[in-house]
């Protein structure tokens, strides 16, 4: 434990440079500003400014990144209040509550709330960060490859099954990313593998040519074709919040968060599943149900706090296991891997000042939130009233500059344009886009540790099987698995049972 | 393990297919319409994307970007000329500012800078 204080210690001068900071106001300005627009989310929002990063110190380069996560959950309130449209997925249950507090007239009120309780949420979620993705990642180097390759299946199980109603989408998603991720050449035995004989595939596809296309395009194309057409005015902000009892709130924001943790750290949930659920949570436990949905505070602070406390929590397996569990975290893993850093174990011994200044810029940037939010209301306010038509345009240009940035290639370009189109069609198709980036990233994770755990044992298979750890992994596959059938199972009793039951 | 994925592709889209044509045989499953302004500004769309990416090489990228922006900003629905401008011109300055000055990326050259000897 005083490893982790001291490291946090020697972390904080890095953090607070003038560069460093200022990064993380200009991250947290955009993210606030990406969430509250309609359309867009936090991981377009990242993804889409990956590139203008590439020259920053990696500190700055996080930081940043840290601030635009953080801001975009917030942010995506502000819509949800004023326009009954969520900025984000996140902030659909802020709309429950958050809109009929502003037809009550109590819109300034509403939008202090979500300011605060976000604000709350990513605090309570960094800390959570900082206290637990050390100790995990001391027992993640205790991981043998073997262990390695079922984790990388488990997290990739685990998104691929429960992220889409249809499990075979779910896993052709993950099949076509363990596709991309063998396009080049194989570092093992040199072989080429899908490439095709392009020149520009030998060194495979990078994730940031990915992770723009299928995360930047797609809501660039949709918001084209289907502009956001507000239908109300921007409800006004004449109320006053000077007599509003905020330590009413304190049990709220301690359920909330805690929720918005666990699910946070849980793969293939992520910050609209942790709203959801602290709202139901809030209204379940509360003696007086008919209050919500009709502009209860309580209504706001648990879902932003919820949300916003999802945030830090996402990156505990991400940084510790080099396992991302939502499609932010592994685009944030992209972003870390732009700056020559290597998710995993390693990272909090070879990079422990980078690691954990990231984290702390996490901490950080929710107090910034918080100042920026209070003092830039008017600002990010007028943010809506951003045409969604002249938005398309600007996506694709900024992400086709950003994309050519990378090498000076318009091979890159037109690979992005074309994940772009696949990520579309996929997103037309109910197929979920998070399974093929992950398996990208776990794919060749998955296929090193296995050829490493093969030849280290030289007994073939049942080598996967032998530590405590693999067995322990291999039945949260099968559980997880197993889940969606069971499911179904139950479903089909269940309908059976009252196809009968009239008969009777 | 190449032919491994491929062999799981197939499977996977034959699974699919099978599901697709029950749930169409069944009439569970839904249809794509698109509407006909949504097929007109997907062409837009598409002809602004070409037009971006080759006249990146051969009139410059911040050129072409400030042609096609506004275009395709009216074309799909917004018609305040002033906003069209302004977005223009604000969202140039903001990428000439980060990509030119800040990454200094090298972009090909803008021929309107080059006719005039810049």
């Amino acid at each position: 434990m005083m490893d982790i204080f001291q490291h946090i210690f020697d972390a904080l001068p890095l953090l607070f440079s003038l560069e460093n900071m200022l990064a993380m106001v200009v991250g947290t300005a955009i993210g606030i500003a990406v969430g509250a627009l309609p359309g867009l989310s936090a991981t377009m929002g990242i993804a889409v400014l990956i590139p203008l990063t590439f020259t920053m110190e990696p500190i700055a380069a996080l930081g940043m990144i840290a601030g635009i996560y953080n801001g975009a959950m917030y942010g995506g309130s502000i819509p949800a209040i004023l326009l009954r449209i969520p900025g984000t997925p996140a902030g659909i249950a802020t709309v429950f509550d958050g809109y009929p507090m502003a037809q009550k007239g109590q819109a300034k009120l509403a939008l202090r709330i979500s300011l605060v309780s976000s604000s709350i949420g990513s605090a309570v979620s960094a800390v959570a960060l900082l206290m637990l993705a050390p100790p995990l990642s001391m027992i993640a180097l205790k991981f043998g490859p073997a262990d390695y390759f079922w984790l990388a299946i488990f997290g990739l199980m685990t998104i691929a099954v429960l992220l889409s109603d249809n499990p075979v989408k779910g896993l052709l998603s993950a099949a076509l990313g363990l596709y991309v991720g063998m396009i080049g050449i194989d570092m093992m035995t040199g072989i080429e593998r899908f490439a095709f004989d392009q020149l520009e595939l030998l060194s495979g596809v990078n994730i940031i040519v990915l992770l723009t296309g299928l995360y930047a395009i797609p809501p660039a194309i949709d918001l084209a074709l289907n502009p956001i057409k507000p239908q109300g005015k921007i409800q006004k902000l004449e109320d006053s919040t000077s007599g509003f009892r905020w330590a009413s709130l304190i049990p709220v924001w301690i359920k909330a968060s805690g929720i918005g943790v666990v699910t946070g750290i849980i793969p293939a949930l992520g910050g609209n599943v942790a709203a959801l659920f602290a709202w139901n949570e809030q209204r379940r436990g509360d003696p007086d149900k008919d209050k919500y949905g009709k502009g209860a505070p309580e209504g706001v602070a648990a879902p932003e706090c919820a949300n916003n406390a999802d945030t830090a929590a996402t990156l505990i397996p991400a940084l510790t296991l080099g396992i991302p569990g939502s499609s932010v975290a592994a685009v944030i893993l992209g972003a870390l891997l732009v700056h020559g850093l290597i998710p995993g174990p390693q990272l909090f011994r070879e990079n422990a000042d980078i690691t954990y200044a990231f984290m702390l810029s996490m901490l950080v940037t929710s107090g910034l939130m918080l100042v920026l939010g209070t003092l830039g209301a008017k600002a990010f306010i007028n943010v809506l009233k951003m045409p969604t038509q002249l938005l398309a345009p600007m996506i694709f240009v900024m992400s086709t500059i950003g994309v050519f940035a990378i090498h000076n290639s318009m091979f890159e370009v037109w690979m992005m344009l074309g994940f772009g189109i696949l990520g579309y069609c996929m997103e037309k198709l109910d197929i979920p886009t998070a399974p093929a980036v992950l398996a990208v990233i776990l794919g060749p994770i998955a296929e090193e540790n296995l050829r490493r755990a093969l030849l280290i044992s030289g007994e073939g298979f049942f080598s996967l099987l032998q530590g405590p750890i693999s067995w322990i992994l291999v039945g949260l596959i099968v559980v997880t698995t197993g889940l969606p059938i069971f499911k179904k199972l139950l479903l089909r009793r269940k309908a059976k049972l009252t196809t009968i039951a009239p008969k009777g | 393990m190449p032919r491994g994925i491929m062999a799981l592709m197939i499977l996977l889209s034959a699974i699919w297919v099978i599901q697709s044509a029950r749930a169409l045989q069944q009439g569970t499953g839904g249809m794509i319409a698109p509407t006909s302004g949504q097929l007109r500004s997907a062409a837009m769309l598409v002809t602004a994307g070409l037009g971006l990416l080759f006249g990146m090489k051969l009139i410059g990228f911040y050129t072409s970007a400030a042609i096609i922006v506004p275009l395709l900003g009216y074309g799909l629905g917004y018609r305040n000329l002033r906003g069209l401008a302004m977005g223009t011109l604000l969202f140039l300055l903001l990428l000439a500012a980060v990509f030119r000055l800040l990454l200094a990326v090298p972009l090909p050259p803008e021929a309107i800078l080059t006719m005039i000897g810049l």
